[in-house]
């Protein structure tokens, strides 16, 4: 049964699905005593229109997001399928079809095919793909960049909000909105921002997509094309930050501490609404050829991404420094407002690939697989504007990337059964990503300020870009024996190379071996349960060796030996699963999974440590009546992260008083999701009345356990012993919970035509330390407000079917 | 990067190429092979009941394709060859699909396979469905107007029947649209069987990735190696109870790899939430990535370390 998240997918999908389930059950064609049918029975019409209503009770944002059904109030319900085909014994191939979903909503769809079958065969659709972000997103630009501290500036201020960043009444110091304080990054303000806001966002996406297809068939040869058009657009939030590191320049205590003014504040960071205008388009082209013994096709693939919009150019506008003060923005006076912060948006690419497949069966129990492609990925678009510090000239060495990467894939697979009762597979994969786009020294800029990189140091701050490429290539064998009918053994060892450029670890090996066993343990248990254990090595080990090709020779004095990367670090990996599956009567179905993963990364210093994953559920299935079925399940998640590092007791805060110390530290997360789902369907009155229900339940927790090594460093500090508002203080757990439960009844009151009711409730929150946080809380960041959501809503909805 | 091997690749394919078999002629009738002589009408005549005649509207049943079944040899196109349930000696065809007297995996497969082995289903011998002793008919219906598993509302639970972790992730905070139906399972994975791993349509999980995420492809000027080899270094698919799908959290998850000490090494706790005293940007709203925003590259000349 579909999990049902409104009642308009309850009458698009379980309406039209329930029957065939139904008829889906059984399919035992056991003759028995029955006679011989006089004639064929008639078939039941399976064309059906649905029009109706919904009615929501709340705004929900995240509960309906992909929908855009996000406001309270009714909403038009359409659905439809409508198909035609020549009669089945008449001959004829002719088709068509026509299906819509969800008509009334932004996430509409529309699909129709006709051709004739066996010969050719068009079709075309279109999918509208909403995604509603968030209504509470506050940012100082508008969506040009502009400076947003303008008197009345709103934009797309769909909904009214007047708590969390009301007008500025007040330049004075300090600026006081309605009792708030604004925080010290807008000092000072110009007079003539008396009246202004921030701006007030309705963060929105919107996928359009338009796709045809055509397919013609000629003998044994299938030509198969199709185009693909995408038109994304909307606004999604980002961030930037002007003027170098952000840091923490607070002056002040206790509460006012980020609010009073700040002389000298050289950089500051603030969200913006960063506009999305994007068009791709995919085209591909197929030729297959098919016979009994062999199977051959080729394609060709080419992609265009189109990025309508360049760069976000923000104005600065913030009061960093005061005019004839030092810093990054000292003596501009009256033209701090000049100064931009080029922004780069994706830039414009293409890629495409010629594709080749075949299968060959070298005989019955033999079968040779082989597919290859090759590609090239290009990206030639204008750089953004390095900088928008009046006067300053960044020499760049060229004005665009003239990127070019060439991917290879190949894979060869011998599938073979050479006795009874055993099978045997042999294969080899090679996936390269050959990348070479030109390799220059670039001027690091910091962030629109006057100075440059103090990390590139090559020829008066320059570093050097990174073509990344790496190949990957991996050999299997699998055995399989069925020692019984029902129990089968199955051993798989892989083994794996990785070349990676400019990388730390520039060639890993690793060796995975697994055995699985699959066997009927009772007349009506089944079990299966399998365990691999992978050995990754990190070879040709080079400390910091990519800190170093990006800065053509730094060192970071603080990279530690034996630190690596944890997806290129040495690795010991182990996984176990197991599966029962029991049914003790036709009508009732048990199934028990479960599975525990570990990762250890053992050899290095810092970073991840280990991965654990556990997982295990029961599902059951229970047909209680001929007319009344249940579905129920529960899975329990357990995700761990163990992670260590080291930091400078300097700079942590932690410690008042000592400095030099490096300070080891430790962090275990672990993430436990709970989920519940429980279905039932009844047909009170075969082929009149039916009811469903459907109930679904998910609740998430992370928690975090943070330790440091503070007291073993001497110098007579620890963590909670220093300044009691300093120490280390625990993390609260991250939450969420979900709720859906929807309810269906379905009555036809007359052939063909029905009427359907339905009701559901959902309900979801989310308890995030990292949303929710007011501007005054941090000294030069203007935060988005992004709140938690908090939603629930009611759904009733009503509607009639018919079928033709 | 060393390129001898594909060398091999395209020998292999060759040498595929040039064994091109005549397609086997038989000159037997139908019935010397054992099928009925009226095809799907035999069957018919006892098998009228509304759980078989569905399949008389879709395109299994067109009698003026010879691709399709019943351009063949009619219901015992599938349930093969049955001389003797048609005379009423034994009471099931011989191959069954479904009951206590179902013919084994292998056997009902090669059936489907029979019509149904290019495409999407040439890498089906070995795949990973198939040494499980997956059946065809374990996710498709035939005998219904429409295969559940091809419609998009309905195909996530028959792959939850199954994949019950698949099943949780997607009721998750951050979540794929896959319960809204928008996107599904056969839009990322190809269950017959492919040459990428978990059986994923494109040959690498990035290549999927970039078919509806097109703007992370590139190639960029400043890269991020962990973005550039897999998506996975941080991202799950499925569903997370992390924001944006992310495995884990900034700066946590950031520390994984920047375990180096300098900012991107400190330690961050409760004492450096919003509000309180050593109130850090790194732990309010997306942590590391609110200076370094352009994560997943950059084009910008200055964007050497991401933010911009």
């Amino acid at each position: 049964m579909t999990i049902v998240r409104s009642l308009r997918a309850a009458l698009g999908a379980s309406v039209c699905l329930l029957p065939l389930q139904a008829l889906a059950q059984s399919d035992d064609f056991d003759l028995g005593d029955k006679p011989p049918a006089s004639a064929a029975a008639t078939q039941p019409p399976s064309n059906w229109i649905d029009i109706g209503g919904q009615y929501n009770s709340n705004r929900s944002y995240y509960l309906n997001r992909f929908t855009g059904a996000v406001n309270p109030g009714f909403y038009g319900i359409g659905d439809f399928h409508v198909a035609d085909r020549d009669a089945w014994d008449s001959g004829g191939t002719k088709y068509w079809s026509m299906d819509g979903r969800d008509m009334g909503f932004d996430s509409r769809s529309f699909i129709l095919k006709f051709g004739q079958q066996g010969t050719w065969g068009i079709g075309v659709s279109y999918d509208g793909i909403p995604y509603e972000a968030q209504d509470d997103f506050h940012s100082i630009w508008n969506t040009s960049g502009g400076s947003a501290v303008a008197p009345g500036s709103i934009a797309l201020n769909r909904y009214p909000r007047t708590a969390q960043y009301p007008a500025v009444t007040s330049v004075g110091n300090p600026i006081v909105v309605n009792g708030t304080v604004l925080p010290a990054i807008f000092y000072p303000l110009p007079s003539a921002t008396t009246g202004a806001a921030l701006y007030d966002y309705n963060l929105a996406l919107r996928r359009d997509v338009f796709t045809g297809t055509g397919k013609y068939q000629w003998g044994d040869w299938t030509i198969t094309g199709s185009i693909r058009h995408e038109h994304k657009s909307g606004y999604q939030a980002n961030s930037l930050e002007i003027g170098g590191t952000v840091g923490l320049t607070g002056t002040g205590t206790g509460a006012a501490k980020n609010t009073a003014p700040i002389a000298g504040l050289t950089s500051g960071l603030g969200y913006f609404a960063m506009p999305i205008d994007w068009d791709t388009d995919r085209y591909d082209l197929t030729a297959a050829y098919s016979t009994d013994r062999l199977q051959v096709q080729f394609g060709y693939m080419f992609s265009n991404f189109r990025d309508n919009i360049t760069e976000f150019n923000a104005q600065n506008p913030f009061a960093l420094g005061a005019v004839g003060a030092t810093g990054n923005f000292s003596g501009v006076g009256a033209t701090l407002a000049g100064i931009t912060a080029p922004y780069s948006l994706p830039p414009s690419n293409n890629a495409q690939q010629i594709r080749a497949m075949v299968g060959y069966n070298v005989s019955p129990t033999t079968r040779v697989n082989a597919n290859f492609a090759y590609g090239l990925q290009m990206q030639n678009a204008a750089y953004a504007t390095g900088t928008g510090y009046p006067g300053q000239n960044l020499s760049q060495p060229q004005a665009s990337f003239d990127g070019l990467v060439q991917t290879l894939y190949g894979n060869v697979a011998v599938v073979t059964q050479p006795m009874p009762k055993v099978d045997f597979r042999l294969s080899y994969t090679i996936d390269d990503r050959d990348n070479q786009s030109p390799r220059s020294a670039y001027i690091d800029n910091t962030r629109s300020s006057l100075a440059t990189g103090q990390d590139c140091s090559y020829s008066g701050g320059r570093c050097f870009n990174l073509p990344y490429s790496y190949q990957h290539q991996t050999i299997s064998a699998e055995a399989g024996y069925r020692i019984l009918p029902q129990t089968k053994l199955t051993l798989n060892d892989t083994f794996e190379t990785t070349y990676r450029s400019f990388a730390d670890a520039s060639f890993v090996t690793s060796n995975t071996a697994t055995v699985k066993v699959r066997t009927q343990l009772d007349d009506d248990l089944f079990g299966a349960i399998s365990y691999a254990h992978q050995d990754r090595n990190a070879n040709n080990y080079v400390n910091g060796n990519t800190w170093q090709l990006l800065t053509n020779g730094g060192v970071n004095a603080d990279t530690p030996p034996n630190f690596l990367m944890y997806f290129e670090a040495s690795r010991k990996h182990d996984e176990l699963k197991g599966t029962l599956d029991y049914s003790p009567v036709h009508s009732v179905n048990t199934t028990l999974m479960a599975k525990i993963s570990n990762d250890n990364y053992l050899n290095s210093s810092n970073g991840l440590r280990n991965n654990f994953n556990f997982q295990i559920g029961p599902d059951v299935s229970w047909d209680i009546s001929p007319g009344l079925t249940t579905h129920g399940y529960y899975t329990f998640q357990q995700v761990y992260y163990e992670q260590s590092s080291v930091y400078n007791s300097a700079g942590n805060g932690l410690c008042a008083t000592c400095t030099g110390y490096y300070v080891p530290w430790m962090n275990q997360t672990t993430d436990s999701v709970h989920t519940i789902g429980i279905t039932m369907d009844w047909q009170a009155i075969p082929d009149v009345l039916k009811f469903s229900m459907n109930y679904n339940f998910s609740y998430g927790d992370t928690a975090y356990a943070l330790g440091d090594g503070m007291a073993v460093i001497g110098g007579g500090q620890t963590s909670q012993t220093t300044v009691a508002n300093l120490s280390l203080q625990p993390l609260p757990n991250v939450t969420s919970m979900l709720n859906l439960l929807s309810l269906r009844g379905e009555y036809t009151f007359r052939p063909n035509w029905s009427v359907i009711f339905g009701y559901a409730f959902e309900r979801f929150s989310y308890k995030d330390f990292m949303n929710g946080v007011s501007s005054t809380n941090y000294a030069n960041a203007i935060l988005p407000g992004t709140l938690n959501p908090n939603d629930s809503v009611h759904v009733l909805g009503a509607g009639m079917r018919v079928r033709f | 990067m060393k390129r001898h091997l594909q060398w091999v690749l395209l020998c292999g394919i060759g040498l595929a190429f040039g064994a091109f078999p005549a397609k086997a002629e038989t000159t037997a009738t139908p019935q010397q092979l054992g099928f009925a002589a009226e095809g799907e009408k035999t069957c018919l005549k006892c098998h009228d009941e509304q759980k078989v005649v569905p399949i008389l509207q879709t395109p299994h049943a067109v009698k003026g394709d010879h691709h399709s079944p019943f351009g063949q040899a009619g219901c015992e196109s599938c349930h093969g060859a049955s001389p003797d349930h048609v005379a009423r000696k034994v009471k099931f065809p011989t191959v069954v699909f479904k009951g206590p007297n179902i013919s084994p995996v292998d056997v009902r497969n090669q059936q489907c396979l029979s019509c149904h082995q290019s495409g999407l289903r040439m890498n089906w011998q070995g795949s990973q469905h198939a040494t499980n002793d997956v059946a065809c008919t374990n996710c498709h219906t035939i005998h219904v107007a429409k295969d559940p598993v091809l419609v998009k509302a309905t195909q996530p639970e028959k792959c939850f029947t199954c994949h019950a972790e698949q099943r949780a992730d997607a009721s998750k905070y951050s979540h794929h649209p896959i319960n809204e139906g928008k996107v599904v399972c056969s839009d990322c994975h190809n269950p017959h069987g492919s040459a990428g791993p978990k059986l994923l349509k494109e040959f690498t999980v990035n290549e999927t990735c970039y078919n509806c995420h097109a703007e992370k492809r590139g190639p960029l000027l400043w890269e991020h190696e962990p973005v550039r080899e897999n998506c996975l270094n941080c991202h799950t698919p499925h569903g997370s109870t992390q924001a944006r799908l992310l495995i884990q959290r900034p700066p946590f998850l950031c520390q994984e790899c920047h375990a180096n000490s300098g900012h991107q090494s400190q330690m961050l706790g409760g004492q450096n939430l919003a509000g309180q005293l050593s109130a850090n940007v790194r732990m309010m709203a997306r942590g590391c990535v609110n200076c370094h925003s352009n994560i997943h590259g950059s084009n910008s000349p200055i964007g050497t370390f991401f933010t911009r």
